[in-house]
């Protein structure tokens, strides 16, 4: 069976090199003290993220990004734990095709929402800023929230809830104390990776901001413009980010926070 | 389905002050299957008593209606005299031990135990003592900062226990606490269960479906199917004394003969089973009624040598021999297709199969029974 | 916490409602549900609706003009142009979804069941690669592809070629090619949760009964992750038909897909419900292909 397995080792192991080539890629070149895009680095130095940090736009974009992520999460927090809660509940089916229901921004490509959102702001004339763009993300995330802390809730064992009343808790002292912290991880954890889609979100953000830009769409219009090397630690910058959200979000998701 | 054939409290009302608990007609049915039926239940204080039956009868139900996680459609549950129907389980005076222990994954033992007192505002030195306490009542002081994941599943339950006793309920309620357990720990933790209940004093209803457990364990045992009471009554009055077929067949082992009554007196009772003629003992019934005989397979003797003056004496064939350890079956056959169980203790007797013996028994140990 | 705060709220809220649990509950459900179904109403069910409306619309000098017609959808549908761009799309969205999925199956299944072990961190990498970006992803793939890229440098340097392949880059196969490098994480996602539900011992079963490592994976193994696979594909299929960032950058002609067209109505050129009916058109094809696939697929895989 060893032979499988070294196979199998080999394949693995290429196919994460080919996912992460590009990754690899845009973080080299952000350290590349030349502005060419050719090996070998002759020198590395932080010049390209002096040039970004310098930047007025850049420094704007960054703060957007952030503020639209946490109020993104904030929002995805409240309404998604709710409707989960409500969820899991008692089963029924009703509830079940409401889970559906919730899922399905997922099931429609970025580009339709992003424009059903540009038609939409514009037949009831609201005006397109950044809290168009928050309610985008909210809805691309909330299925992510809703289905992880479902997938918690369902795992938890209805007794220890019962326990918790027959010895002496209210329904709030019971949530409090022996429901939410059990629950907390998995809520923090799902609440991570929307901060990080909503870092890295760039589809639907482009129909639907106005005037002030976040990190990707500044990255869009350096794109298009030409070469500029500092693109690659910008884009740095929003890898460093989203990966810190995924690694946390991934201890906090993992086996020892299923426990029942 | 057996009529009740204990004691039940004609009216309640006048004694229910001092009943712990009382069941007054409690029905209750799931969509179409009725799970409780006009059930009654009268428990003492300081009583241990078992809800004993086969999975579905209602033992469960019953329970949780009792312990508030279950609201019964009809009828009335009082506690120590008081009505709680209204009350959720918080505020009822019972605390339950649930059969998957249900101990709080993220807190540790102490924290565990100490939940019900913090939740009274109790203060920190006096929990510290009643969890220490406790701990010590069931046998596992030192365990406090583990957590329930590091427990095994008889140190579990016994955590379960103190978290359920500390604050010291009236009535404790338990629910197959000990299915999940291997055999050997199964029989340390009845014994464990019964010595912690004379301990303290408190009201235990445990609901099981193990007749050994309820054997071992209660002062009083209640056999349900679908959904009342069969029989109750003290574990040797059930065992020597079933009421019913049921009764028989679900508390201990019973040879069952189903037959046609010849002759009843007060004296004894004459039945004829397949060609033989059973003696048993004097019971209420008539001439050419179907009933059902029922010998306990220890009530029975076998011998090889004849000349035996018993009531009843049947030659016999013994078709297989059980040796289990302390104890020895014999299969006998009387009769074409009609084999019983003779039991002794191990070493009294060598007899092997294929050989030819005698089985006898004395009238007063067989019992009639309406047939089934 | 936020939630606590509006967990509390709920229950004040409903502590004014019947005692009896049942009922209490059900309010208290409702309560909770109601604004996840006020804000999926209005900005996703609300925003799809209009946009299905538009598309029976027509444009006349720069404005919408709210006339019926079903003009949008088979003006798509006969002329050439939108025909061939749709043609394109799909043959791109399909060899994509489907080099996505092999790939996807072949990492999961190696992960399940030859590298247990490493099980849990490999698929912590799957999840990092995941979330390390998409703009920035097909981006560095230019950098990559180019003419001046890192592949074509290496390959003029090592001699194997004197000129830069330029087929590389703005073409069909660079357009598959990025496409596959996003998708592949996504799609290995369900695959892996399909094959955490196939049990060692049924494989084993089979084996013992005298199955053929072959025979026990068509058998056994297949049939329960079947469902995995399938989602991975209609997700992988829809994202690709719909994409509009990586034809634009890495397209080329060849590579241009129905995506981008769509993009364009709704910017400089104000075609709005020529943009929402290729676009319902699009979803309309992709959704009737994974109906067919799936009916198609449930009889083999039985």
């Amino acid at each position: 069976m060893t032979r499988a397995k070294t196979v199998s080792a080999l394949f693995v192991g290429l196919v994460l090199a080919f996912l992460f080539t590009p990754v690899v890629v845009v973080v080299l070149f952000s350290f590349n003290a030349a502005a060419s895009t050719s090996l070998p680095l002759e020198a590395l130095s932080f010049r390209w993220y002096e040039a970004a940090f310098s930047n007025p736009l850049f420094r704007d974009a960054l703060r957007n990004s952030v503020y639209v992520a946490s109020i993104t999460a904030l929002t995805v927090a409240v309404i998604g734990a709710n409707a989960s809660f409500a969820l899991t509940r008692r089963p029924s089916r009703l509830l079940n095709l409401f889970s559906s229901f919730v899922v399905t921004p997922l099931v429609v490509p970025g580009l339709f929402l992003g424009v059903a959102l540009l038609v939409f702001y514009d037949r009831v004339d609201f005006r397109r800023s950044l809290t168009t763009v928050i309610i985008g993300h909210v809805l691309i995330t909330l299925p992510f929230v809703v289905l992880i802390v479902n997938a918690r809730l369902m795992r938890l064992d209805r007794s220890i809830e019962e326990a918790a009343r027959d010895l002496g808790a209210t329904p709030f002292q019971t949530f409090r104390k022996i429901i939410f912290p059990l629950v907390r991880p998995a809520l923090l954890g799902s609440i991570l990776i929307a901060v990080a889609w909503s870092f890295d979100e760039f589809i639907v953000t482009f129909f639907t901001i106005g005037g002030e830009i976040t990190l990707p769409i500044m990255i869009w219009g350096m794109l298009r413009r030409g070469i500029d090397p500092s693109v690659n630690a910008i884009a740095s910058v929003i890898l460093v980010t989203t990966t810190l959200a995924t690694v946390v979000a991934a201890r906090l998701l993992s086996a020892r926070g299923f426990i029942p | 389905m057996g009529a009740v054939a204990g004691r039940v409290e004609a009216s309640p009302d006048s004694a229910a002050t001092n009943a712990a608990i009382l069941v007054d007609s409690v029905s209750k049915r799931f969509g179409q299957t009725v799970a409780v039926d006009s059930f009654m239940l009268r428990v003492e204080r300081g009583e241990f008593v078992s809800l004993l039956g086969p999975s579905g009868c209602g033992k469960t139900t019953l329970l949780r209606i009792v312990g508030g996680f279950e609201s019964q459609d009809s009828g009335r549950v009082l506690i120590h005299g008081k009505a709680v129907d209204r009350l959720p389980p918080n505020k009822r005076p019972t605390n339950m031990v649930f059969q998957r222990y249900a101990l709080f994954p993220h807190k540790t033992v102490f924290e565990n135990i100490s939940f019900p007192l913090e939740l009274r505002g109790v203060k920190k030195t006096e929990r510290n003592e009643r969890v220490k306490e406790m701990l010590e009542l069931v046998r596992l002081p030192g365990v406090e900062q583990r957590r329930p994941e590091q427990l095994s599943g008889g140190q579990a339950q016994r955590i379960a226990l103190a978290r359920a006793l500390v604050s010291r309920p009236p009535v404790l309620l338990l629910d197959e606490p000990l299915t999940a357990l291997d055999l050997k720990l199964r029989k340390a933790m009845q014994l464990e269960l019964r010595r912690i209940q004379e301990e303290l004093g408190t009201t235990f209803l445990y609901v099981t479906h193990d007749q050994e457990e309820a054997l071992t364990m209660s002062d009083r045992i209640v056999l349900m199917n679908e959904g009342r009471t069969v029989q109750e009554g003290d574990p040797t009055e059930i065992y020597e004394h079933p009421a019913s077929v049921f009764a028989s067949h679900f508390i201990g082992e019973a040879n069952l003969l189903i037959g046609v009554v010849a002759t009843a007196d007060g004296d004894a009772t004459r039945v004829r089973v397949d060609g033989l003629e059973i003696v048993a003992c004097a019971a209420d019934v008539s001439t050419g009624q179907e009933v059902t005989v029922s010998v306990r397979p220890e009530r029975l003797a076998i011998t090889r040598d004849g000349g035996n003056r018993m009531d009843n004496v049947l030659r016999g064939v013994v078709a297989r021999r059980v040796f289990l350890g302390n104890l020895v079956r014999w299969l006998v056959e009387v009769a074409p297709e009609v084999i019983v169980t003779v039991e002794s203790r191990a070493g009294e007797q060598e007899i092997d199969e294929g050989s030819n013996v005698f089985v006898l028994w004395s009238k007063t140990d067989a019992i009639v029974l309406p047939a089934e | 916490m936020a939630v606590d705060l509006g967990h509390r709220l709920a229950e004040r809220a409903a502590s004014f409602l019947p005692a009896r649990g049942e009922t209490r509950d059900r309010w208290l459900s409702a309560l909770q549900l109601a604004p996840v179904t006020v804000f999926l109403l209005v900005f996703l069910v609300a925003p799809l609706g209009i946009f299905f409306v538009y598309s029976f619309w027509v444009t006349r000098s720069h404005t919408l003009v709210a006339e019926w017609s079903i003009g949008q959808y088979t003006e798509a549908l006969t002329d050439s142009v939108w025909r061939d761009l749709l043609r394109n799309t799909f043959v791109i969205a399909l060899l994509t979804a489907t080099v996505t999925v092999v790939i996807a199956y072949a990492f999961a299944h190696a992960l399940r069941f030859h590298l247990r072990r490493y099980q849990e961190i490999l698929l912590f990498l799957v999840l990092i690669a995941l979330f390390s970006g998409y703009l920035v992803r097909i981006y560095a793939w230019r950098t990559i592809l180019g003419n001046e890229g890192i592949i074509n440098q290496a390959l003029i340097r090592i001699g194997i070629v004197e000129e830069p392949l330029s087929f590389l880059l703005f073409s069909r196969s660079a357009a598959i090619l990025v496409l596959v490098n996003f998708l592949v994480p996504l799609a290995i996602l369900p695959i892996y949760g399909a094959l955490q539900n196939v049990r060692d011992e049924e494989v084993e079963a089979a084996r013992d009964l005298g199955a053929s490592a072959a025979a026990a994976f068509r058998k056994v193994t297949l049939p329960l992750a079947w469902n995995g696979v399938f989602v991975s594909f209609a997700i992988a299929f829809i994202i690709a038909a719909g994409d509009y960032v990586t034809p634009q950058l890495v397209g080329g002609t060849s590579g241009a897909m129905i995506g981008r067209a769509i993009a364009n109505q709704f910017g400089v050129t104000f075609e709005w419900p020529r943009g929402a009916a290729l676009a319902f058109l699009t979803l309309g094809i992709v959704l009737a292909t994974l109906a067919v696939l799936r009916a198609g697929s449930a009889r083999l895989v039985r």
